[in-house]
Protein backbone atom coordinates (compact mmCIF):
# COMPACT_ATOMS: atom_id res chain seq x y z
CA UNK A 1 0.00 0.00 0.00
CA UNK A 2 2.99 2.17 1.00
CA UNK A 3 4.57 1.55 -2.25
CA UNK A 4 1.41 1.87 -4.00
CA UNK A 5 0.92 5.41 -2.42
CA UNK A 6 4.95 6.33 -3.21
CA UNK A 7 4.30 5.62 -6.97
CA UNK A 8 1.31 7.51 -7.38
CA UNK A 9 3.18 10.49 -5.10
CA UNK A 10 6.52 10.19 -7.69
CA UNK A 11 4.30 10.28 -10.89
CA UNK A 12 2.43 13.32 -9.62
CA UNK A 13 5.60 15.22 -8.69
CA UNK A 14 6.97 14.47 -11.68
CA UNK A 15 4.06 15.87 -13.73
CA UNK A 16 4.26 19.22 -11.56
CA UNK A 17 7.70 19.38 -13.04
CA UNK A 18 10.07 18.94 -9.72
CA UNK A 19 12.87 18.04 -10.86
CA UNK A 20 13.37 13.85 -10.55
CA UNK A 21 16.14 13.12 -8.27
CA UNK A 22 14.37 15.63 -5.46
CA UNK A 23 10.49 14.03 -6.30
CA UNK A 24 12.83 10.60 -5.82
CA UNK A 25 14.00 12.14 -3.06
CA UNK A 26 10.57 13.80 -1.24
CA UNK A 27 8.40 10.26 -2.00
CA UNK A 28 11.25 8.37 -0.43
CA UNK A 29 11.57 10.44 2.60
CA UNK A 30 8.00 10.60 2.93
CA UNK A 31 8.06 6.95 3.25
CA UNK A 32 10.83 7.08 5.67
CA UNK A 33 9.08 9.75 8.41
CA UNK A 34 5.85 7.60 7.85
CA UNK A 35 8.41 4.44 8.98
CA UNK A 36 10.81 6.24 11.22
CA UNK A 37 9.55 9.13 12.77
CA UNK A 38 10.52 12.39 11.51
CA UNK A 39 13.72 12.42 14.25
CA UNK A 40 15.74 9.84 12.41
CA UNK A 41 14.71 10.24 8.52
CA UNK A 42 16.86 13.06 8.02
CA UNK A 43 19.96 10.50 8.93
CA UNK A 44 18.56 8.22 6.86
CA UNK A 45 18.62 10.09 4.09
CA UNK A 46 21.96 11.61 4.65
CA UNK A 47 23.65 8.03 4.86
CA UNK A 48 21.66 6.68 2.47
CA UNK A 49 22.34 9.39 -0.16
CA UNK A 50 26.06 9.27 0.37
CA UNK A 51 26.21 5.81 0.57
CA UNK A 52 24.15 5.58 -3.22
CA UNK A 53 27.05 7.53 -5.00
CA UNK A 54 30.19 5.64 -2.37
CA UNK A 55 31.19 3.50 -6.03
CA UNK A 56 34.79 4.29 -7.29
CA UNK A 57 33.35 2.64 -10.46
CA UNK A 58 30.56 5.28 -10.75
CA UNK A 59 32.98 7.78 -11.26
CA UNK A 60 34.01 6.16 -14.73
CA UNK A 61 31.14 7.61 -16.07
CA UNK A 62 31.74 11.72 -15.78
CA UNK A 63 35.26 10.77 -17.39
CA UNK A 64 33.96 8.60 -20.00
CA UNK A 65 31.42 11.84 -20.74
CA UNK A 66 34.39 14.40 -20.60
CA UNK A 67 36.32 12.11 -23.06
CA UNK A 68 33.21 12.09 -25.88
CA UNK A 69 32.95 16.08 -24.88
CA UNK A 70 37.20 16.73 -25.78
CA UNK A 71 36.79 14.58 -29.12
CA UNK A 72 34.25 16.44 -30.18
CA UNK A 73 35.84 19.92 -29.73
CA UNK A 74 39.37 18.78 -30.13
CA UNK A 75 39.07 17.38 -34.00
CA UNK A 76 38.49 13.60 -33.18
CA UNK A 77 35.26 13.49 -34.29
CA UNK A 78 35.90 14.85 -37.64
CA UNK A 79 39.05 12.61 -38.22
CA UNK A 80 36.17 9.89 -37.81
CA UNK A 81 33.72 11.22 -39.90
CA UNK A 82 36.32 11.51 -42.81
CA UNK A 83 36.88 8.11 -42.39
CA UNK A 84 33.79 6.55 -42.03
CA UNK A 85 33.06 8.95 -45.40
CA UNK A 86 35.52 7.34 -47.49
CA UNK A 87 34.83 3.81 -46.35
CA UNK A 88 30.60 3.98 -46.55
CA UNK A 89 29.93 7.17 -48.49
CA UNK A 90 29.63 5.59 -51.92
CA UNK A 91 27.42 2.65 -50.90
CA UNK A 92 23.45 3.35 -51.59
CA UNK A 93 22.08 5.73 -48.87
CA UNK A 94 25.30 7.82 -48.97
CA UNK A 95 25.95 10.35 -45.79
CA UNK A 96 23.13 8.09 -44.44
CA UNK A 97 25.38 5.60 -44.67
CA UNK A 98 28.29 7.39 -43.18
CA UNK A 99 26.29 8.66 -40.14
CA UNK A 100 25.78 4.84 -39.00
CA UNK A 101 29.61 4.31 -39.39
CA UNK A 102 30.70 7.34 -37.94
CA UNK A 103 28.44 6.29 -34.87
CA UNK A 104 29.74 3.11 -34.82
CA UNK A 105 33.54 4.53 -34.98
CA UNK A 106 32.24 7.06 -32.11
CA UNK A 107 30.84 4.94 -29.68
CA UNK A 108 33.68 2.95 -28.94
CA UNK A 109 35.17 5.83 -27.72
CA UNK A 110 32.57 7.71 -26.04
CA UNK A 111 29.53 6.00 -23.70
CA UNK A 112 26.83 8.24 -24.36
CA UNK A 113 24.37 8.72 -26.98
CA UNK A 114 23.95 12.78 -26.35
CA UNK A 115 27.88 12.84 -26.97
CA UNK A 116 27.15 11.16 -30.35
CA UNK A 117 23.76 13.43 -31.17
CA UNK A 118 25.41 16.52 -30.40
CA UNK A 119 29.30 16.35 -31.01
CA UNK A 120 28.84 13.78 -34.20
CA UNK A 121 25.26 14.90 -34.91
CA UNK A 122 25.58 18.09 -35.83
CA UNK A 123 28.28 17.60 -38.36
CA UNK A 124 26.68 14.91 -39.99
CA UNK A 125 23.15 16.85 -40.14
CA UNK A 126 24.91 19.95 -41.47
CA UNK A 127 26.56 17.88 -44.10
CA UNK A 128 23.35 16.06 -45.37
CA UNK A 129 21.44 19.05 -45.67
CA UNK A 130 24.11 20.49 -47.77
CA UNK A 131 24.18 17.62 -50.13
CA UNK A 132 20.24 17.80 -50.19
CA UNK A 133 19.40 15.10 -47.75
CA UNK A 134 15.42 15.73 -46.44
CA UNK A 135 16.05 17.50 -43.15
CA UNK A 136 13.72 14.89 -40.97
CA UNK A 137 15.60 12.48 -42.50
CA UNK A 138 18.78 13.68 -41.46
CA UNK A 139 17.98 14.10 -38.14
CA UNK A 140 16.40 10.79 -37.56
CA UNK A 141 19.08 8.51 -38.76
CA UNK A 142 21.33 11.20 -36.55
CA UNK A 143 18.88 10.57 -33.80
CA UNK A 144 19.33 6.52 -34.34
CA UNK A 145 22.52 6.00 -34.72
CA UNK A 146 23.18 7.72 -31.83
CA UNK A 147 21.89 5.33 -29.77
CA UNK A 148 25.05 2.94 -30.58
CA UNK A 149 26.72 5.29 -28.22
CA UNK A 150 25.87 3.61 -25.01
CA UNK A 151 25.77 0.24 -26.68
CA UNK A 152 29.16 -0.64 -28.21
CA UNK A 153 31.70 -0.10 -25.32
CA UNK A 154 32.34 2.11 -23.18
CA UNK A 155 29.45 2.96 -22.11
CA UNK A 156 27.55 5.07 -19.35
CA UNK A 157 25.19 3.26 -18.98
CA UNK A 158 26.84 0.09 -18.41
CA UNK A 159 28.67 1.36 -15.54
CA UNK A 160 25.66 2.49 -13.78
CA UNK A 161 24.29 -1.09 -14.29
CA UNK A 162 26.98 -2.82 -13.34
CA UNK A 163 27.47 -0.59 -9.93
CA UNK A 164 23.73 -0.97 -9.09
CA UNK A 165 23.58 -5.01 -10.61
CA UNK A 166 26.40 -5.68 -9.08
CA UNK A 167 27.59 -7.01 -12.49
CA UNK A 168 31.30 -6.93 -14.24
CA UNK A 169 31.48 -3.90 -16.49
CA UNK A 170 33.95 -5.41 -18.43
CA UNK A 171 31.91 -8.50 -19.24
CA UNK A 172 29.19 -6.13 -19.94
CA UNK A 173 31.96 -3.72 -22.38
CA UNK A 174 32.71 -6.94 -24.05
CA UNK A 175 28.76 -7.98 -24.08
CA UNK A 176 27.70 -5.20 -26.01
CA UNK A 177 30.17 -5.38 -29.29
CA UNK A 178 28.49 -7.44 -31.15
CA UNK A 179 24.46 -5.91 -29.93
CA UNK A 180 26.20 -2.88 -31.50
CA UNK A 181 27.67 -4.12 -34.90
CA UNK A 182 24.35 -5.67 -35.32
CA UNK A 183 22.15 -2.39 -34.51
CA UNK A 184 24.65 -0.94 -36.83
CA UNK A 185 24.28 -3.45 -39.59
CA UNK A 186 20.49 -2.92 -39.04
CA UNK A 187 20.50 0.60 -39.13
CA UNK A 188 22.27 0.77 -42.38
CA UNK A 189 20.43 -1.65 -43.90
CA UNK A 190 17.12 0.07 -43.29
CA UNK A 191 19.37 3.42 -45.01
CA UNK A 192 19.72 0.91 -48.09
CA UNK A 193 16.25 0.48 -47.99
CA UNK A 194 14.75 4.34 -47.95
CA UNK A 195 17.72 5.15 -50.61
CA UNK A 196 15.71 2.90 -53.20
CA UNK A 197 12.77 4.83 -52.66
CA UNK A 198 13.70 8.63 -51.93
CA UNK A 199 16.60 11.07 -51.93
CA UNK A 200 20.32 9.89 -50.92
CA UNK A 201 22.85 10.85 -53.52
CA UNK A 202 26.09 8.81 -53.56
CA UNK A 203 29.20 9.60 -52.75
CA UNK A 204 31.83 9.00 -55.01
CA UNK A 205 34.37 6.23 -54.72
CA UNK A 206 37.24 7.56 -52.66
CA UNK A 207 40.69 7.25 -54.62
CA UNK A 208 43.28 4.91 -52.74
CA UNK A 209 44.96 8.12 -51.20
CA UNK A 210 41.85 9.47 -49.89
CA UNK A 211 41.05 6.40 -48.19
CA UNK A 212 44.82 6.26 -46.57
CA UNK A 213 44.81 9.73 -45.73
CA UNK A 214 41.63 9.45 -43.86
CA UNK A 215 42.74 5.98 -42.80
CA UNK A 216 45.83 7.87 -41.10
CA UNK A 217 44.12 10.86 -40.27
CA UNK A 218 41.89 8.71 -37.82
CA UNK A 219 44.15 5.57 -36.84
CA UNK A 220 45.22 7.65 -33.12
CA UNK A 221 41.98 8.43 -32.20
CA UNK A 222 40.76 4.49 -33.36
CA UNK A 223 43.37 3.09 -30.48
CA UNK A 224 41.12 4.67 -27.92
CA UNK A 225 38.58 1.62 -27.88
CA UNK A 226 41.25 -1.31 -28.35
CA UNK A 227 43.17 0.51 -25.25
CA UNK A 228 40.05 0.49 -23.07
CA UNK A 229 38.11 -2.27 -23.78
CA UNK A 230 41.54 -4.32 -24.25
CA UNK A 231 42.89 -2.61 -21.16
CA UNK A 232 39.81 -3.37 -18.50
CA UNK A 233 40.17 -7.34 -20.34
CA UNK A 234 43.46 -7.41 -20.33
CA UNK A 235 43.60 -6.15 -16.43
CA UNK A 236 46.04 -3.10 -16.70
CA UNK A 237 43.06 -0.82 -15.17
CA UNK A 238 39.56 -0.80 -13.80
CA UNK A 239 36.62 1.15 -15.83
CA UNK A 240 36.99 4.14 -14.05
CA UNK A 241 41.31 4.22 -14.81
CA UNK A 242 40.11 3.57 -17.93
CA UNK A 243 38.09 6.57 -18.49
CA UNK A 244 40.71 8.93 -16.72
CA UNK A 245 43.27 7.15 -19.51
CA UNK A 246 41.06 8.57 -22.43
CA UNK A 247 40.83 11.46 -21.57
CA UNK A 248 43.99 12.27 -21.08
CA UNK A 249 44.38 10.39 -24.83
CA UNK A 250 42.35 12.65 -26.67
CA UNK A 251 43.38 16.09 -24.47
CA UNK A 252 46.89 14.91 -25.69
CA UNK A 253 45.33 13.64 -29.34
CA UNK A 254 43.46 17.50 -29.30
CA UNK A 255 46.46 19.47 -27.97
CA UNK A 256 48.27 17.65 -31.10
CA UNK A 257 45.87 18.62 -33.14
CA UNK A 258 45.93 22.27 -32.18
CA UNK A 259 42.47 22.53 -31.63
CA UNK A 260 41.61 22.42 -27.76
CA UNK A 261 42.76 25.57 -25.45
CA UNK A 262 42.68 25.60 -22.07
CA UNK A 263 39.58 28.03 -21.94
CA UNK A 264 37.47 25.71 -23.77
CA UNK A 265 38.82 22.22 -21.66
CA UNK A 266 37.57 24.29 -18.56
CA UNK A 267 34.18 24.64 -20.76
CA UNK A 268 33.84 20.95 -20.94
CA UNK A 269 34.73 20.47 -18.10
CA UNK A 270 31.88 22.94 -16.61
CA UNK A 271 29.63 21.13 -19.16
CA UNK A 272 30.83 17.63 -17.42
CA UNK A 273 30.47 19.35 -14.08
CA UNK A 274 26.44 20.42 -14.58
CA UNK A 275 25.69 16.86 -16.18
CA UNK A 276 27.47 14.82 -13.45
CA UNK A 277 25.21 16.97 -10.68
CA UNK A 278 22.05 16.40 -12.83
CA UNK A 279 22.62 12.35 -13.15
CA UNK A 280 24.28 11.85 -9.74
CA UNK A 281 21.96 13.82 -7.33
CA UNK A 282 19.27 11.10 -9.25
CA UNK A 283 21.76 7.82 -8.28
CA UNK A 284 21.92 9.50 -4.72
CA UNK A 285 18.25 9.84 -4.61
CA UNK A 286 17.41 6.80 -6.15
CA UNK A 287 19.58 5.31 -3.22
CA UNK A 288 17.48 6.25 -0.71
CA UNK A 289 14.13 5.24 -2.49
CA UNK A 290 16.44 1.93 -2.70
CA UNK A 291 16.16 1.70 0.81
CA UNK A 292 12.43 2.15 1.13
CA UNK A 293 11.81 -0.09 -1.41
CA UNK A 294 14.19 -2.96 0.20
CA UNK A 295 12.90 -2.39 3.72
CA UNK A 296 9.41 -2.62 2.29
CA UNK A 297 10.04 -6.35 1.25
CA UNK A 298 8.67 -5.22 -2.30
CA UNK A 299 10.78 -6.75 -3.97
CA UNK A 300 11.02 -10.35 -2.34
CA UNK A 301 7.54 -10.21 -2.93
CA UNK A 302 8.48 -9.20 -6.62
CA UNK A 303 10.54 -11.66 -7.00
CA UNK A 304 8.69 -14.10 -5.52
CA UNK A 305 5.33 -13.23 -7.75
CA UNK A 306 7.75 -13.74 -10.87
CA UNK A 307 8.81 -16.80 -9.97
CA UNK A 308 5.27 -18.10 -9.00
CA UNK A 309 3.74 -16.74 -12.42
CA UNK A 310 6.55 -16.84 -14.78
CA UNK A 311 8.89 -20.12 -15.43
CA UNK A 312 10.73 -19.01 -19.00
CA UNK A 313 13.39 -16.48 -18.57
CA UNK A 314 12.10 -15.14 -22.12
CA UNK A 315 9.15 -14.80 -20.91
CA UNK A 316 10.12 -12.38 -18.30
CA UNK A 317 12.89 -10.48 -20.12
CA UNK A 318 9.54 -10.18 -22.97
CA UNK A 319 7.79 -8.64 -19.90
CA UNK A 320 10.72 -6.41 -18.53
CA UNK A 321 11.36 -5.55 -22.34
CA UNK A 322 7.59 -4.38 -22.22
CA UNK A 323 7.73 -2.65 -18.99
CA UNK A 324 10.97 -0.90 -20.23
CA UNK A 325 9.64 0.73 -23.50
CA UNK A 326 6.64 1.83 -21.25
CA UNK A 327 8.85 3.80 -18.64
CA UNK A 328 11.26 4.42 -21.21
CA UNK A 329 8.47 7.25 -22.52
CA UNK A 330 8.21 9.30 -19.56
CA UNK A 331 11.48 8.51 -17.56
CA UNK A 332 14.92 9.37 -18.32
CA UNK A 333 16.79 5.85 -18.87
CA UNK A 334 19.57 5.88 -16.27
CA UNK A 335 16.78 7.22 -13.59
CA UNK A 336 14.61 4.25 -14.53
CA UNK A 337 17.33 1.68 -14.55
CA UNK A 338 18.24 2.88 -10.89
CA UNK A 339 14.65 2.68 -10.04
CA UNK A 340 13.53 -0.55 -11.50
CA UNK A 341 16.93 -2.43 -11.76
CA UNK A 342 17.15 -3.42 -7.90
CA UNK A 343 13.52 -4.36 -7.89
CA UNK A 344 13.69 -6.72 -10.93
CA UNK A 345 16.81 -8.48 -10.03
CA UNK A 346 15.97 -10.41 -7.44
CA UNK A 347 13.31 -12.40 -9.70
CA UNK A 348 15.83 -12.08 -12.60
CA UNK A 349 18.28 -13.98 -10.53
CA UNK A 350 15.88 -16.68 -9.07
CA UNK A 351 15.31 -17.28 -13.07
CA UNK A 352 18.86 -17.89 -13.64
CA UNK A 353 19.36 -15.19 -16.05
CA UNK A 354 22.97 -13.58 -16.57
CA UNK A 355 22.75 -10.37 -15.07
CA UNK A 356 25.33 -9.21 -18.25
CA UNK A 357 22.42 -10.73 -20.57
CA UNK A 358 20.08 -8.85 -18.71
CA UNK A 359 22.24 -5.52 -18.40
CA UNK A 360 22.63 -6.02 -22.20
CA UNK A 361 18.71 -5.96 -22.23
CA UNK A 362 17.96 -3.20 -19.60
CA UNK A 363 20.38 -0.90 -20.95
CA UNK A 364 19.02 -1.16 -24.97
CA UNK A 365 15.35 -1.30 -24.09
CA UNK A 366 15.74 1.98 -22.02
CA UNK A 367 17.83 3.31 -24.35
CA UNK A 368 15.25 3.48 -27.00
CA UNK A 369 13.05 5.69 -24.94
CA UNK A 370 15.41 8.35 -25.66
CA UNK A 371 13.69 8.87 -29.34
CA UNK A 372 10.11 8.38 -28.07
CA UNK A 373 7.80 11.46 -26.66
CA UNK A 374 7.05 12.72 -24.26
CA UNK A 375 10.87 12.54 -22.61
CA UNK A 376 12.92 11.60 -25.66
CA UNK A 377 16.18 13.70 -24.52
CA UNK A 378 17.45 12.60 -28.09
CA UNK A 379 14.78 13.74 -29.98
CA UNK A 380 14.77 17.21 -28.49
CA UNK A 381 18.04 17.33 -28.79
CA UNK A 382 18.19 16.54 -32.51
CA UNK A 383 15.26 18.41 -33.42
CA UNK A 384 16.90 21.51 -31.79
CA UNK A 385 20.04 20.75 -34.15
CA UNK A 386 18.13 20.17 -37.34
CA UNK A 387 15.86 23.02 -36.86
CA UNK A 388 12.83 20.56 -37.44
CA UNK A 389 9.94 19.91 -34.94
CA UNK A 390 10.24 17.31 -32.17
CA UNK A 391 7.34 15.81 -33.64
CA UNK A 392 7.61 15.88 -37.16
CA UNK A 393 10.77 14.00 -36.03
CA UNK A 394 9.18 11.54 -33.52
CA UNK A 395 7.44 10.20 -36.98
CA UNK A 396 10.28 10.32 -38.92
CA UNK A 397 12.46 8.15 -36.58
CA UNK A 398 10.25 5.24 -36.18
CA UNK A 399 11.16 3.20 -39.62
CA UNK A 400 14.19 2.93 -37.63
CA UNK A 401 13.00 1.93 -34.31
CA UNK A 402 11.96 -0.55 -35.94
CA UNK A 403 15.34 -2.59 -36.77
CA UNK A 404 16.62 -1.51 -33.06
CA UNK A 405 13.72 -3.34 -31.69
CA UNK A 406 14.29 -6.26 -33.84
CA UNK A 407 17.87 -6.64 -32.66
CA UNK A 408 17.07 -5.80 -29.05
CA UNK A 409 14.21 -8.94 -29.73
CA UNK A 410 17.65 -10.92 -31.05
CA UNK A 411 19.26 -10.32 -27.77
CA UNK A 412 16.32 -11.69 -25.79
CA UNK A 413 15.81 -14.77 -27.65
CA UNK A 414 19.69 -15.56 -28.51
CA UNK A 415 21.34 -14.70 -25.30
CA UNK A 416 24.47 -16.02 -27.11
CA UNK A 417 24.58 -12.69 -29.08
CA UNK A 418 25.77 -10.65 -26.29
CA UNK A 419 27.26 -13.30 -23.86
CA UNK A 420 29.34 -14.95 -26.90
CA UNK A 421 32.24 -12.53 -26.71
CA UNK A 422 32.40 -12.36 -23.20
CA UNK A 423 32.51 -16.17 -22.82
CA UNK A 424 34.93 -16.57 -25.65
CA UNK A 425 37.45 -14.74 -24.30
CA UNK A 426 36.82 -16.14 -20.85
CA UNK A 427 35.75 -13.35 -19.11
CA UNK A 428 32.52 -15.26 -18.45
CA UNK A 429 31.98 -18.86 -17.59
CA UNK A 430 29.19 -20.48 -19.47
CA UNK A 431 26.22 -21.50 -18.09
CA UNK B 1 23.93 29.18 -18.98
CA UNK B 2 25.70 31.41 -16.64
CA UNK B 3 28.99 32.71 -17.95
CA UNK B 4 30.96 33.84 -14.10
CA UNK B 5 31.68 30.66 -12.21
CA UNK B 6 30.28 30.30 -8.24
CA UNK B 7 32.25 28.51 -5.74
CA UNK B 8 30.32 25.62 -6.24
CA UNK B 9 31.24 25.23 -10.10
CA UNK B 10 34.81 26.59 -8.71
CA UNK B 11 35.04 23.61 -6.08
CA UNK B 12 33.66 20.74 -8.90
CA UNK B 13 36.40 21.88 -11.37
CA UNK B 14 39.19 21.17 -8.83
CA UNK B 15 37.28 17.65 -7.64
CA UNK B 16 37.16 16.96 -11.51
CA UNK B 17 41.44 18.10 -11.70
CA UNK B 18 42.27 16.52 -8.49
CA UNK B 19 40.55 13.25 -9.57
CA UNK B 20 42.04 13.04 -13.08
CA UNK B 21 45.14 13.62 -11.72
CA UNK B 22 45.22 10.62 -8.83
CA UNK B 23 44.17 8.24 -10.95
CA UNK B 24 46.14 9.00 -13.86
CA UNK B 25 49.07 9.00 -11.28
CA UNK B 26 47.86 5.59 -10.72
CA UNK B 27 47.81 3.95 -13.75
CA UNK B 28 51.11 5.27 -14.81
CA UNK B 29 53.07 4.93 -11.90
CA UNK B 30 51.40 0.95 -11.01
CA UNK B 31 53.67 -0.38 -13.85
CA UNK B 32 56.57 0.57 -12.00
CA UNK B 33 55.19 -0.66 -8.45
CA UNK B 34 54.68 2.80 -7.19
CA UNK B 35 50.74 2.83 -6.76
CA UNK B 36 48.99 4.77 -4.15
CA UNK B 37 47.31 2.62 -1.66
CA UNK B 38 45.39 5.32 -0.62
CA UNK B 39 44.13 6.51 -4.37
CA UNK B 40 40.62 4.36 -4.24
CA UNK B 41 39.63 5.67 -1.35
CA UNK B 42 40.40 9.49 -1.85
CA UNK B 43 39.02 8.91 -5.23
CA UNK B 44 35.87 8.01 -3.60
CA UNK B 45 35.64 10.67 -1.25
CA UNK B 46 36.39 12.41 -3.74
CA UNK B 47 33.84 11.89 -6.04
CA UNK B 48 31.03 12.15 -2.81
CA UNK B 49 32.26 15.32 -2.74
CA UNK B 50 32.09 16.24 -6.36
CA UNK B 51 28.34 14.86 -6.88
CA UNK B 52 27.38 17.08 -4.35
CA UNK B 53 28.97 19.96 -5.19
CA UNK B 54 27.90 19.90 -8.74
CA UNK B 55 24.87 19.25 -7.64
CA UNK B 56 24.75 22.31 -6.29
CA UNK B 57 26.23 24.20 -8.93
CA UNK B 58 23.63 22.41 -10.87
CA UNK B 59 21.10 24.20 -8.77
CA UNK B 60 22.84 27.84 -9.34
CA UNK B 61 22.29 26.90 -12.65
CA UNK B 62 18.54 25.44 -12.82
CA UNK B 63 20.11 22.36 -14.97
CA UNK B 64 18.44 19.46 -12.85
CA UNK B 65 16.46 17.04 -15.37
CA UNK B 66 12.55 17.34 -14.92
CA UNK B 67 9.88 16.11 -16.74
CA UNK B 68 8.28 18.60 -18.85
CA UNK B 69 5.47 17.73 -20.71
CA UNK B 70 2.40 17.95 -18.13
CA UNK B 71 3.60 21.77 -17.48
CA UNK B 72 3.73 22.44 -21.05
CA UNK B 73 0.54 21.42 -21.73
CA UNK B 74 -1.04 23.01 -18.64
CA UNK B 75 1.19 26.20 -18.40
CA UNK B 76 -0.62 28.08 -21.05
CA UNK B 77 -3.92 27.34 -19.58
CA UNK B 78 -3.55 28.64 -16.15
CA UNK B 79 -3.56 32.63 -14.78
CA UNK B 80 0.12 33.87 -14.30
CA UNK B 81 -0.76 33.69 -10.62
CA UNK B 82 -1.88 30.00 -10.53
CA UNK B 83 1.60 30.14 -12.31
CA UNK B 84 3.43 32.14 -10.01
CA UNK B 85 1.90 29.73 -7.08
CA UNK B 86 2.73 26.30 -9.33
CA UNK B 87 6.84 27.62 -9.88
CA UNK B 88 7.13 28.67 -6.00
CA UNK B 89 5.64 25.63 -4.95
CA UNK B 90 8.31 23.55 -6.70
CA UNK B 91 11.01 25.74 -5.23
CA UNK B 92 9.88 24.92 -1.85
CA UNK B 93 9.01 21.48 -2.46
CA UNK B 94 12.74 21.05 -2.88
CA UNK B 95 14.13 22.92 -0.49
CA UNK B 96 11.95 21.18 2.41
CA UNK B 97 13.56 18.03 0.80
CA UNK B 98 17.58 19.48 1.23
CA UNK B 99 16.86 21.65 4.11
CA UNK B 100 15.83 17.87 6.06
CA UNK B 101 18.68 16.48 3.94
CA UNK B 102 21.02 19.22 5.38
CA UNK B 103 19.81 18.35 9.00
CA UNK B 104 20.71 14.65 8.69
CA UNK B 105 23.99 15.46 6.82
CA UNK B 106 25.22 17.55 9.98
CA UNK B 107 24.22 14.73 12.58
CA UNK B 108 26.28 12.26 10.47
CA UNK B 109 28.87 14.44 10.70
CA UNK B 110 28.52 14.53 14.35
CA UNK B 111 28.27 10.39 14.73
CA UNK B 112 31.03 9.45 12.49
CA UNK B 113 33.18 11.91 13.82
CA UNK B 114 35.38 10.03 15.91
CA UNK B 115 35.78 7.56 13.28
CA UNK B 116 38.83 7.47 10.73
CA UNK B 117 38.95 6.67 7.26
CA UNK B 118 40.87 2.72 6.30
CA UNK B 119 43.69 3.88 3.90
CA UNK B 120 44.05 7.81 4.46
CA UNK B 121 45.70 7.97 7.44
CA UNK B 122 43.95 10.86 10.07
CA UNK B 123 41.10 11.83 7.80
CA UNK B 124 38.16 11.49 9.76
CA UNK B 125 34.73 10.74 8.26
CA UNK B 126 33.29 13.48 9.90
CA UNK B 127 34.61 15.91 7.38
CA UNK B 128 33.81 14.01 4.52
CA UNK B 129 30.06 14.40 5.78
CA UNK B 130 31.11 18.29 6.46
CA UNK B 131 31.81 18.89 3.25
CA UNK B 132 28.44 17.36 1.69
CA UNK B 133 27.00 19.30 4.05
CA UNK B 134 28.52 22.68 2.84
CA UNK B 135 27.30 21.50 -0.90
CA UNK B 136 23.76 21.04 0.20
CA UNK B 137 23.68 24.45 2.04
CA UNK B 138 24.60 26.01 -0.91
CA UNK B 139 21.88 24.47 -2.83
CA UNK B 140 19.61 25.41 -0.23
CA UNK B 141 21.03 29.01 -0.58
CA UNK B 142 20.72 28.90 -4.28
CA UNK B 143 16.74 27.95 -4.17
CA UNK B 144 15.94 30.52 -1.24
CA UNK B 145 17.67 33.09 -3.31
CA UNK B 146 15.26 31.57 -6.63
CA UNK B 147 11.79 31.62 -4.19
CA UNK B 148 12.32 35.25 -2.92
CA UNK B 149 12.73 36.28 -6.53
CA UNK B 150 9.67 34.59 -7.53
CA UNK B 151 7.93 35.83 -4.91
CA UNK B 152 9.25 39.28 -5.23
CA UNK B 153 8.67 39.06 -9.46
CA UNK B 154 5.61 40.84 -10.99
CA UNK B 155 2.74 39.14 -11.16
CA UNK B 156 1.99 39.28 -15.10
CA UNK B 157 5.35 37.88 -16.01
CA UNK B 158 5.74 35.36 -18.75
CA UNK B 159 5.95 31.51 -17.77
CA UNK B 160 9.40 30.33 -18.35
Amino acid sequence: MTVALGLVGLLVLLALRVPVAAALGVVALAAVVVEDGIANAPVIAAQSMVNGVNSFVLIAAPFFMLAGEIMNQGGLTRRIYRLAHALVGWIPGGLGQVNVAGSMFFAGMTGSAISDAVGLGTMEIKAMNEAGYEPKFSAAITSASSLLGPIIPPSVPMVIYGAVAGASIGSLFLAGVVPGILMGGALMVTVAIYARRGHCPREPKPTSTELRESLLGAMPSLLIPLFVVGGIYAGLFTPTEAAVAACAYAIVLATFYRELSWAELSRLVVRIVMATGALFYIVAATALLGFVVTRSGVMIEVALWLGSEITSPTLLLLIIVVLYLLVGLFMEPIAAMLLLVPILLPGVKLLGIDLVHFGIVTVLSLCIGLLTPPVGLILYTVARIANIRADVLAVAVLPFLLPIVLVLLAIVFVPDLALGLPRLLGSLSAS
Amino acid sequence: MRSRLGLPEVVSIGLVAVLFAVLLAQVVLRPFGLGFVWAEEFAAFAFIALVFFSMAAAHHRGEHMSVEAFQEWAAPRLSPRTRRVWRAGLLVVELLFLVLLSIGLGQMAVQTWGSFAGSLSGFRYGWLYLGVLAAAAISVVALATQLVAEIRRAPEGSYS
